[in-house]
């Protein structure tokens, strides 16, 4: 007899998904299922083991995990894999997949590539890798607990993507890298704990141009919170990084051209003493309006390689100047809590770093 | 042409072990337009199709107006006529006066050609949130309406899972005179995973025949994975295979699903005549009352001994309602029993409106008595 009192009975209405592969959908339900023909499929049950658990192995597939989880049991192969060398239009999307050696791993070149509303814990190496993926979005992915980076996007090809709205947590390498990008968003993300060792970065761009790195927060890394390596014409503003494990935000010398606005970055150097809250290596770039304090090194750290730097309106307080030095090139500013190395660089005036008055 | 005797007929159940047969025809509605590959169809989800076993496997049987999408289909006793749910309100593209809710039934006769309201789902306590995903008749159409939802369904104080069947009663003229009388399958007791969802179920004799929406592992006995177009049937103790669709894709899930109904009984109309083979009978009867019969019985009993009746003879050649037998030696009675692939019907009544018994061997079980619709 089903019949239940209606306070237990409410609980379930909530608790069991369901299961329904309406709408002409080709149901999964087996763990090491194949998909290898064009089509939508449906996950009608949670899936345990399989290595992979699932294969994708051809384009024009949309997966809908279905509230289910798939869990590879703690093999060395991936949860998901995305074989479909070539092709494109992939979408796996809506359900929990855990211990895999990665947990979705794209290891062959594509097109539009789809990853949202999941939730990943337990992988072993990254929980979402991509190689490749020349067009990308991974968005309102939820990760914890990845032996590796969070989300790695890497490989050869130029990628264009979107992070978006992902919360990444207790990575044990950099929690969002992607290697090789350009019109790539890395959007109102959220990363927490990257425990790694140095090297493990809050959000990592390597040569990545006309890109975006907004809104996002970046709290308790093992190294630089926001690390920029050859970023050029692109945007970073309305970040908060806190308790970064070296710099805040780091923009390295082979970068340039870009803007740096309205970002608030404090608690910098948590892990090596010296971390600064924005150090900028980069050229001609614009730095406006962000709030430096109460960071190891200093809070705006204009490096020596850098040059035609513009900064004005930036505020820096309370930090600890570890590290710095010599601080001497025009316009001298004033460490504990600000430090020029750089050639040419420019302020407009009006920063809120101890100094004169309109410096 | 001389007029002898003629007979009517029924019975309680009786287990009399019966020559394996198909399970097929049976009735089908799918859940999304579907490319099946037996016969090349394309059944669509407000279409009820008849499948068998054997070609041309799917013919199409009933088209819905206002192309809604069906969800629990019961082909009634009345022939034409059907019983059916919808995935969500329609007017049947104004063949209704109004719009049917998805937790209502629509009758359609079909011999008027008018759909009208059957049962009124508000009216009879089911909430809003709730669709009728399955539904047959037990005891023919004026007997009691069996439902299955597909969420868990707050009726009363209880709720009741995708999985269960349960039985309302009509208490009142209208649409809304049904009221609530039991649990009739509990899918949880029987096995069912708890996502598991009956979205399509008919009675076949002493067997519930289900579909499930998504592959669902099933048992005792062992464990066994059916698939969308695979129909399991559960016993009361055991499930087996009932059908399995031939060329059904198994991203399409049977949404609506009919067995064959009630067998009913003939009409006293049952005459014999003289064949033209010397020495043999003509009988010659009326059609079943209800189109749940697909083939009729002759049994043939000696006068004197009463209830001594037997089967001589499974199927009506030609469907004709007319067969030749070679009588047994002496005095001699015949009855002509309608039946299907789920069971058989009447025996007719003998004096006090008592059915008569079935016959020492049968051509099909169990014994299925309703009443005309």
């Amino acid at each position: 007899m089903s019949a239940r009192m209606l306070g237990l009975l409410s609980l379930l209405v909530f608790t069991l998904p369901p299961s329904f592969a309406a709408e002409g959908r080709t149901p999964v339900w087996l763990p090491g299922t194949a998909i290898s023909t064009p089509g939508r499929y449906i996950v009608t049950r949670n899936l345990i083991g399989g290595a992979p658990t699932i294969s994708i192995t051809v384009g024009n597939v949309d997966l809908d995990l279905n509230g289910m989880t798939l869990d590879a049991g703690g093999v060395a192969a991936p949860v998901i894999i995305v074989v479909a060398g070539g092709t494109g239009d992939v979408v796996i999307h809506d359900g929990t997949v855990l211990n895999g050696g990665e947990n979705i791993a794209v290891t062959a070149p594509g097109q539009r590539l789809v990853l949202e509303d999941l939730k990943i814990g337990g992988s072993n190496g990254a929980a979402i890798h991509l190689t490749d993926s020349q067009n990308f979005v991974v968005r309102r992915v939820t990760i914890s607990g990845s032996n590796g980076e969070g989300i790695l996007v890497d490989g050869p090809i130029n990628k264009q993507g979107t992070i978006e709205k992902n919360l990444v947590r207790r990575t044990q390498a950099t929690a969002i890298r992607v290697i090789g990008g350009s019109s790539l968003a890395v959007v109102e993300n959220r990363v927490e704990e990257v425990v790694g060792p140095a090297g493990s970065y809050g959000i990592a761009l390597d040569n990545c141009e006309s890109c975006l790195v907004v809104q996002n927060t970046v709290h308790n890394t093992g190294d630089t919170g926001i690390f920029l390596r050859g970023f050029k014409s692109g945007k970073v503003y309305n970040n908060t990084v806190h308790k970064a494990g070296f710099h805040g935000i780091f923009l390295d010398s082979t970068g340039s051209d870009s803007l740096v606005l309205n970002n608030v970055v404090s608690a910098s150097g948590a892990v090596l003493a010296g971390g600064c809250g924005l150090f900028v290596d980069a050229d001609r770039v614009m730095i406006e309006g962000n709030t430096l304090n109460a960071n190891s090194g200093v809070g705006l750290r204009l490096g020596a390689p850098s040059t035609l730097l513009t900064f004005g309106r930036n505020t820096a307080r309370g930090n600890t100047g570890v590290g710095v030095g010599p601080c001497a090139v025009a316009p001298a500013l004033f460490p504990p809590n600000s430090c020029n190395d750089g050639a040419g660089n420019t302020t407009f005036g009006t920063n809120l770093i101890p100094g004169p008055p309109l410096f | 042409m001389r007029r002898l005797r003629w007979f009517l007929f029924v019975v309680p159940l009786l287990a009399v072990a019966g020559a394996a047969r198909s399970a097929t025809p049976i009735w089908i509605v799918p859940d999304v337009p579907t490319q099946e590959t037996a016969s090349g169809t394309q059944p669509l989800p407000w279409q009820i199709f008849r499948y068998s076993s054997v070609a041309p496997f799917y013919t199409p049987e009933l088209t819905v107006p206002g192309n809604p999408t069906l969800d629990g289909i019961e082909r009634m006793d009345k022939p034409g006529s059907w019983l059916f749910s919808l995935e969500s309100a329609s007017d049947l593209g104004g063949a209704l006066l109004a719009l049917a809710d998805p937790r209502d039934v629509i009758v359609y006769d079909g011999a008027a050609g008018i759909y009208s309201l059957f049962f009124c789902g508000a009216a009879a306590g089911i909430p809003d949130y709730s669709n009728v995903d399955a539904l047959f008749l037990l005891g023919g159409d004026k007997g009691d309406l069996a439902l299955s939802f597909d969420v868990p369904t707050q009726i009363g104080a209880a709720f009741y899972d995708p999985g269960d069947i349960v039985l309302y009663k009509k208490v009142a003229p209208g649409c809304g005179g049904w009221a609530f009388s039991a649990l009739f399958f509990d899918a949880s007791a029987a096995g069912i995973p708890p996502r598991g969802n009956v979205i399509g179920a008919d009675t076949c004799g002493t067997r519930l025949v289900l579909s499930l929406d998504v592959p669902t592992d099933l048992g005792p006995p062992g464990i066994v994975t059916y698939l969308p177009g695979q129909l399991p049937a559960w016993t009361g103790a055991a499930y087996a295979l009932f059908e399995a669709l031939a060329g059904w894709p198994i991203s399409s899930g049977v949404d609506g699903l009919a067995c064959a109904g009630n067998p009913g009984l003939i009409p006293s109309t049952l005459q014999v005549n003289k064949s033209a083979v010397p020495g043999n009978l003509q009988l010659v009867w009326s059609a079943s009352c209800s189109q749940g019969a697909a083939d009729y019985g002759i049994y043939e009993g000696v006068l004197g001994t009463w209830y001594s009746h037997t089967q001589i003879d499974c199927a009506d050649a030609g469907l004709d309602f007319t067969e030749e037998i070679t009588p047994g030696a002496g005095n001699r009675y015949y009855l002509v029993v309608p039946h299907n692939v789920c069971g058989e019907g009447s025996y007719g009544q003998k004096t006090g409106g008592i059915e008569r018994p079935v016959g020492a061997a049968v051509c099909a079980n169990p014994q299925i008595v309703t009443t005309c619709p």
